[in-house]
């Protein structure tokens, strides 16, 4: 794998907090130009290459020439680039494409007058100084017209979670179910999926720090690829309901926002250790400052976790194991802000009676913002290669995602607030096909491209209207038109109401379009060329509001009207093969509702509840195959309380119990489980704790059919220590 | 293999040209010198407040002067950047973000940010009567045992003192901070009889007896030190 490595250069270098930015330069770098160095110059520079220059200069050196001039040789050396690039080795063994976007800082002394104008004005001046960027990120939740849940830090931190998905369990709105020792499955709203049909838990968008990491190939989510450092999650926003307009593809029934803290909120040591019965995991993290305007932090974490049983008792041979390292680099000066973020992971999954598969994957995004607020403008960046491999040569796939967008915030109109902007992302996959399992083709470019554009008036004080439009265009598919509009009322003192209608989709993937079956020889099923996007129209009313001083509530209901789902068609006359057809449609009604009860100072009590009823049926013509229940195997309601608990100054006590109806189809029956931790913090430094988790039983399921193993009771001791 | 990057670098190229075009037209006229967000001043105030606060001897020596930072990253990272070169009371600064209410104690400042607003009670019961000179940035928050708090006036940042959670935490403010402040709330212990010459500055007294606010509507910053000297005059 490290032969033939292919680079690709991005380098931002936003230099100068004044007039400066509105000119902007590109430039394509080969790989035989002389090592690139920009220096302080009076524009930001786009640089973007094949190969790296020779010498790899690692950020933040401001040791960087000038490159401007270097734009004609550079166009020169396309061909070579190009020729370069194509020389790989066989697929699911080609050269990896790193994507390496470096920022160069640059700063100068004239940045220290600035923080000095301010340390100097008297207390009088200070107090009748206008300010420009008004702080409003908590402004906007508390005004979002959309049913959104935010678990923080420290809900995270006090649940005792070890990876992203037992994080996702203290939302409300999400159900989330472990099948496997690795495997998790999330649904928003239903439609979770229903493995006897193949069909995935499909239709939520999750971002990573603005990195989209559902698969393309299938639309569904590998819970044990993307993780985060948890101690470094600021908050993680979940949106039930579509969220297509403004977040992007698949947004469908959801979106999962995971939002890691700025390097420089991270600044010191912290280590973390816990050993239990069905998991050891060992995290550290280290953040310093570099300079006045530049924090940089990077952590590793480790985790390995023993094998669940099948549901007739036998081990199921699926315990992990997984390393993952990264970083992150914030620079901040005016009103220009820089972000540069990476994770590498990799892991060893056993599977039944097969032996050791792999997983692995990497990834960098760049993002600059420039915010005078009244105008924001934002700049992002990605590429994320991941790769699966089942063992003994069993089906695989190596995936590199490319993705650039773009967005504009324009508060400064009065009565307005105007969200416009567009995107490209790229996935380049190959697949090594299985005997069983094939995609044909094995390889393929698939391309996302959109625009957007979204305004929200005031209607007078207390109202308020949002008209968006995002125009979307998928290799699979024509153009989508995903809409939104949102009816906003504030009364004073009464919280927030809301009425929303959208559109969104989930567009075909290479499983719909180019998968092939074979059973016994034969082709079984067959993907589907000609498959639509599924739809889903959605209207929803909510509020929220404080009810009481100490009482904080949300509470909407929706209705979704589905069309275009997929069933499995047969071929006339001979039945087999099947093929995916898009002949179901129906409708779902729900209720998502939540509440945050301080019930004393120091104990805080966090219900929640979601109800679900759907109406599925098959279009006339339909085959009818496998019934109504492959779009989606849900429970009819899951319920949640959690309780935060301050014993004393130093002692905590959390715990989170869940409710999980029957599944329908195939049949699991409803079960209740509870999670708990008890931590003490006798220092800031120091917190020692005892989690628990699945406490109720020995082992239950989560999930129904085959996939759903038996997940066992478990118990973690942990510590956790701070350094500064 | 289909090769995707240079679609994607057009892409780039063209996204970044157009964003830059619009820049050009849209922007030209901004000057960003002379400019402070919301979080830079706030953050500039945080470093000045100590100036003007007298903590008990006990808690003053020449440890590092510590400022706590509870939910609000921004404030922190302003913070950050101002106390390199900045010494507070004559200490060097120590900054910690903390997620905990417990590990307020030993700071001498503490900041609570809009994010951490439901940690309130849970805090003022791990500062009470503690030196700790706690700043939020929470509507209502004098009555829930912040001593200053930020308050969004127009485009200015100003901020509320309460002398009550002061003299509760043994801290003693400076005349000069309380003529500064939008306003300044005391619970008054006179009884309504002594209240008597006050409605001369009808003003500045909304109440009389019980909980006292008193509240400078629509005087410039600066005219204080007069309602300052009436709140001596009543001690």
């Amino acid at each position: 794998m490290a032969q033939g490595l292919t680079f690709n250069w991005l380098m931002l270098c936003s230099v100068d907090a004044t007039l400066a930015m509105f000119r902007a330069t590109v430039v394509l770098l080969a790989p035989a130009a002389p090592p690139l160095v920009p220096r302080c110059s009076p524009h930001p520079i786009l640089i973007w290459a094949r190969e790296p220059p020779a010498p790899f200069a690692p950020a933040p050196s401001p040791r960087f020439a000038r490159v401007s001039d270097q734009l004609v040789a550079a166009t020169n050396q396309e061909e070579h680039v190009r020729v370069a690039s194509n020389s790989g080795a066989p697929p699911g063994q080609r050269p990896a494409d790193w994507c390496v976007l470096l920022v160069a800082l640059c700063w100068s002394a004239a940045t220290l007058a600035e923080a000095d104008n301010l340390t100097r004005m008297s207390l009088s001046e200070l107090a009748n100084l206008e300010v420009t960027t008004v702080s409003k990120a908590p402004d906007r939740l508390r005004d979002a017209s959309a049913s959104i849940y935010v678990i923080t830090r420290e809900d995270i931190q006090r649940a005792g979670a070890t990876t992203l998905p037992d994080a996702l369990r203290l939302a409300p709105n999400l159900l989330v179910s472990q099948l496997s020792s690795s495997g998790y499955v999330f649904a928003a709203r239903g439609l979770g999926g229903n493995t006897d049909a193949q069909n995935f838990a499909n239709k939520l968008l999750v971002l990573i720090d603005g990195r989209s990491t559902y698969s393309p190939l299938f639309s569904g989510i590998y819970a044990d690829a993307n993780d985060v450092m948890l101690e470094d999650v600021d908050r993680i926003e979940v949106i039930s309901g579509p969220g297509a307009t403004l977040w992007g593809a698949n947004a469908m029934n959801g979106v999962i926002n995971v939002i890691t803290r700025k390097a420089s909120a991270t600044q010191g040591g912290l280590a973390t250790l816990h050993g239990g019965n069905f998991e050891q995991n060992v995290a550290f993290r280290y953040g310093t400052q570099i300079d006045e305007h530049t924090s940089l932090r990077f952590y590793g974490k480790g985790l390995r976790r023993d094998e669940t049983e099948l549901a007739e008792g036998r081990p199921a041979e699926d315990d992990w194991y997984k390393g993952q390292a990264g970083f992150r680099l914030d620079w901040q000066r005016g009103a220009h802000a820089v972000t540069l973020l990476g994770d590498a992971y990799r892991g060893v999954e056993r599977a039944l009676d097969a032996g050791k598969g792999t997983l692995d994957g990497s990834n960098v995004l760049a993002r600059w913002v420039h915010d005078t607020g009244r105008n924001a403008l934002q700049v992002q960046a990605y590429f994320d290669r991941n790769a699966r491999a089942a063992p003994g040569g069993g089906l695989g796939f190596a995936l590199n995602t490319y993705d650039i967008e773009v967005q504009n915030t324009i508060s400064g109109i009065e009565g307005h607030r105007l969200v416009f902007g567009g995107g490209q992302r790229i996935n380049d996959y190959a697949i090594r096909n299985s005997s069983a399992l094939s995609f044909v083709p094995d390889e393929r470019t698939l391309s996302i491209t959109n625009i957007f554009v979204q305004d929200t008036l005031a209607l007078g004080s207390a109202w308020s209207l949002t008209l968006g439009l995002k125009l979307e265009k998928y290799t699979f598919a024509a153009w989508q038109v995903q809409p939104n509009a949102r009816l906003t009322w504030q009364p004073p003192d009464y919280g927030t109401v809301w009425l929303a209608a959208s559109r969104a989709v989930r567009a075909p993937t290479p499983f719909d379009h180019d998968v092939v079956e074979i059973l016994n020889g034969q082709i079984f099923l067959q993907g589907n060329p000609n498959f639509e996007p599924e739809t889903v129209k959605t209207l929803e009313l909510g509020w929220r509001g404080s009810p009481h001083q100490r009482v904080t509530a949300s509470v909407s209901v929706y209705h979704n009207w589905y069309e275009d789902l997929r069933s499995v068609e047969p071929t006339p006359g001979t039945l087999i093969p099947l093929f995916w057809g898009n002949g179901m449609q129906g409708s779902s009604d729900g209720i998502d509702a939540w509440a945050k009860v301080q019930l004393t100072d120091r104990w805080r009590l966090t219900p929640g509840v979601g109800v679900i009823r759907k109406h599925m049926k098959f279009d006339a013509g339909a085959s009818r195959l496998l019934g109504t229940a492959q779009a989606g195997n849900d429970p009819a309601a899951h319920a949640s309380l959690s309780s935060s608990m301050d014993l004393s100054d130093t002692l905590s006590f959390d715990s989170h119990l869940r409710y999980v109806a029957a599944y329908p189809d195939p049949a699991l029956p409803h079960y209740y489980e509870l999670n708990a931790k008890l931590a003490w913090r006798p220092k800031r430094y120091i917190e020692l704790s005892l989690s628990g988790f699945n406490l109720l039983h020995a082992d239950h399921r989560e999930y129904a059919g085959p996939a759903g193993e038996n997940i066992p009771r478990s118990v973690l001791a942990g510590i956790r220590l701070v350094f500064e | 293999m289909i090769h995707s990057c240079p679609a994607v670098r057009c892409l780039a190229l063209i996204l970044v040209l157009a964003v830059a075009g619009m820049y050009m037209t849209s922007a030209t006229a901004e000057t960003e010198s002379d400019t402070f967000s919301e979080d830079q001043v706030k953050a500039a105030f945080l470093l000045r407040f100590p100036g003007y606060v007298d903590w008990p001897s006990a808690a003053a020596n020449d440890a590092p002067f510590t400022i706590a930072v509870m939910g609000d990253e921004g404030v922190a990272e302003h913070l950050r950047a101002l106390v390199r070169s900045r010494p507070v009371k004559g200490r060097e600064v120590r900054l910690q973000l903390i997620d905990f209410p417990g590990d307020a104690a030993d700071a001498q400042l503490l900041f609570v940010g809009r994010e951490s607003a439901h940690q309130l009670p849970a805090i003022s019961a791990v500062v009470s009567n503690k030196p700790v000179l706690v700043v939020a940035d929470v509507p209502d928050s004098l009555t829930k045992g912040a001593i200053v708090n930020f308050l969004r006036v127009d485009r200015r940042v100003q901020f509320e003192i309460s002398l009550d959670a002061a003299e509760a935490a043994g801290l003693r403010i400076m005349p000069e901070l309380l003529s500064v402040a939008r306003r300044v709330m005391r619970r008054n212990s006179r009884s309504d009889a002594e209240c008597e010459p006050l409605p001369a500055v009808p003003r500045l007294m909304e109440e009389c007896g019980g909980s006292t606010y008193i509240v400078s509507p629509d005087l410039p910053i600066g005219t204080w030190s007069m309602s300052v000297a009436i709140t001596a005059m009543l001690d």
